[in-house]
Formats: C-alpha cells, sequence, structure tokens
C-alpha cells in the first residue's frame, strides 16, 4: 500500500506523501473554517485528499501545487455546504445553519469569547466571501493564487476582501 | 471592544481531539486506497464486458460471413476435400493429445446431456 504514495509522480516532481505531508494541516483548517463542524471537516478533508490523488497524475507543474490543492479543498466545501443547505428544513435560514453548528459544536473552545465572535461575524459573509476572506485573512494566499481557486479576476478579489473585511469589521464594534 | 481584526490575529476557537492529525492521515491512506480498488474493480469489470461484446461480434461475423453454397447440389468434391482437410489435422495430433480430448469430451456434462434429453420421457 505504501508504494502507490510513494510513486513519484513525473510530470509535477512531487507523491502524493508529500503532498499530504505539506498540506493535511493547512486544508484541514481550511475547510473547517468553511464548514465549521469538526465531523463535517474530517469528511470533506478525507474526500479531498482522494480526489487530489485521482488528479495528481495530471498536474504539469508543482509550482500550481498550492493553487490546485486549494481549489479541490474549496470546491469539495461548497459542494458540502449546497448538500447541507438542501437537507436542511425551508425555515432555517442559510446562515443560521453554521452558526448553529458553531454554537453547538462539542470542538469550539467557548472560552475564547472574542475568536467566537470573530467566527460569527464571518458566517454571515456568503460563502465566496468568506472563502475570499478566509484564504486571504488565515492562509495569507496571494490575490493571484486566490484567483486559480476561485477562478475569480484578481482586481474583483480585492473589492471582495475589502467589502467582507468592513462587514466583519461592523459587526465587531456593535 | 476591538473593531481593528487586523489585531485580532489568527486565533480560532475551533479544537481538534487530540492525536486527531496522525490518525487523520491514517484514515486518508485507508479511504485513498479503498478508491482506488474501487476503481479497479469497475475498470476491469467494464473490461471484461467488452471484451465478452467483441467476442460475440466476433462469433457473428464469422457466421455471417461463412461461404453460402451457390447451387442446392451438394458439392461432394469440396466436402471430400474438407474431410481430407479435417482427416490431415487428424494426422497431426499426437496420440496423447487425441486421448485427452476424448477423455475431456466422455466426462463433458454439456456435451453428454443430449444423451440424457433423448433418454427423457414425458
Amino acid at each position: 500500500m505504501m508504494n502507490i504514495f510513494k510513486r513519484h509522480i513525473a510530470k509535477a516532481a512531487v507523491t502524493f506523501d508529500q503532498v499530504l505531508a505539506a498540506y493535511e494541516k493547512p486544508l484541514y483548517w481550511h475547510i473547517r473554517r468553511m464548514v465549521v463542524s469538526h465531523d463535517d471537516a474530517q469528511d470533506v478533508l478525507q474526500e479531498t485528499f482522494i480526489k487530489i490523488y485521482r488528479g495528481l497524475g495530471m498536474l504539469n507543474n508543482a509550482e500550481a501545487l498550492k493553487g490546485w490543492v486549494y481549489r479541490i479543498a474549496t470546491n469539495e466545501c461548497l459542494r458540502h455546504l449546497g448538500r447541507r443547505r438542501e437537507q436542511a428544513l425551508s425555515t432555517i435560514a442559510d446562515g443560521e445553519l453554521l452558526l448553529n453548528d458553531l454554537m453547538e459544536s462539542t470542538h469550539v473552545d467557548y472560552d475564547k469569547e472574542m475568536e467566537v465572535k470573530f467566527q460569527q461575524a464571518i458566517l454571515t459573509l456568503s460563502d465566496h466571501q468568506r472563502v475570499v476572506f478566509n484564504l486571504r485573512y488565515y492562509d495569507e494566499l496571494p490575490y493571484e493564487e486566490i484567483s486559480h481557486v476561485t477562478g475569480s479576476t484578481v482586481e474583483s478579489l480585492k473589492v471582495t476582501y475589502h467589502k467582507a473585511k468592513e462587514k466583519v469589521k461592523k459587526i465587531m464594534t456593535e | 471592544m476591538c473593531n481593528d481584526i487586523d489585531k485580532l490575529g489568527k486565533q480560532m476557537p475551533y479544537t481538534v481531539p487530540e492525536g486527531f492529525f496522525p490518525s487523520m492521515e491514517q484514515s486518508i491512506r485507508q479511504a485513498v486506497e479503498k478508491d482506488r480498488q474501487k476503481r479497479r474493480r469497475a475498470l476491469m469489470a467494464k473490461w471484461s464486458i467488452s471484451v465478452a461484446a467483441a467476442a460475440v461480434a466476433g462469433v457473428i461475423a464469422m457466421v455471417a460471413l461463412k461461404p453460402v453454397p451457390t447451387s442446392g447440389v451438394v458439392n461432394h468434391d469440396v466436402m471430400a476435400s474438407n474431410n481430407v482437410a479435417n482427416d490431415s489435422t487428424e494426422v497431426y495430433m499426437s496420440d496423447e493429445l487425441l486421448d485427452e480430448w476424448i477423455t475431456l469430451s466422455e466426462n463433458d456434462e454439456f456435451i453428454n446431456c443430449e444423451n440424457e434429453i433423448e433418454n427423457i420421457t414425458y
């Protein structure tokens, strides 16, 4: 079983082992920030790496690896969130689902009140705004790399980030 | 109240169970391997179906393209020459191989069920 993970992917000059070692934690936290629930983040992370393994052989450029893996993780998050919304009762607003998850989770330190409030503010953003905000604020990805993840232009990403940041700031001062 | 989120830092209230990441790495490897085996089985099944379909198509083509006699009269000379050809095939079979084929046919249920059918009374 180990051989398939150590197999050298000639085109991208990287093995699955290397990708897993480098990106397991960063992708987990990116996914967790998006889906909130630890259990959901586990499922999405697993699915993400299955897709990374399937597609790694077609990756031509090792430099594009970071944007590529984040793109897969982000798409899996959005897919998961879409499925949850379909399954949820129609009386529950979109934002409330994740806010409920945040306040009812067993893997949240509620003593960190400012941090909890900060996450609550971020969860009022749209999915796209949250992706951009999280990738810029937490993962510190350059706009060019976020552009590869989301497919948006650098200019529109800058505007999205600015608006998201202002909205979060306003909620924090209320 | 902090209104400068840049000063808030990157601290989050989210936690993970102890030992989560090493065990998650193992789970991911198992999931990847399971997915790989599943896709491999699906590919083998598709390949088997394709081969079977190609074999059936080949048999149909052979039957369809078999030369049809142009007249109703049986050409005994042709039949004789074919039999000669078959006989000549048998000439080149070793005794051991011929014995083996005869043994197989005697023990073959499918070939011998024809005799059973003849014995069934209704």
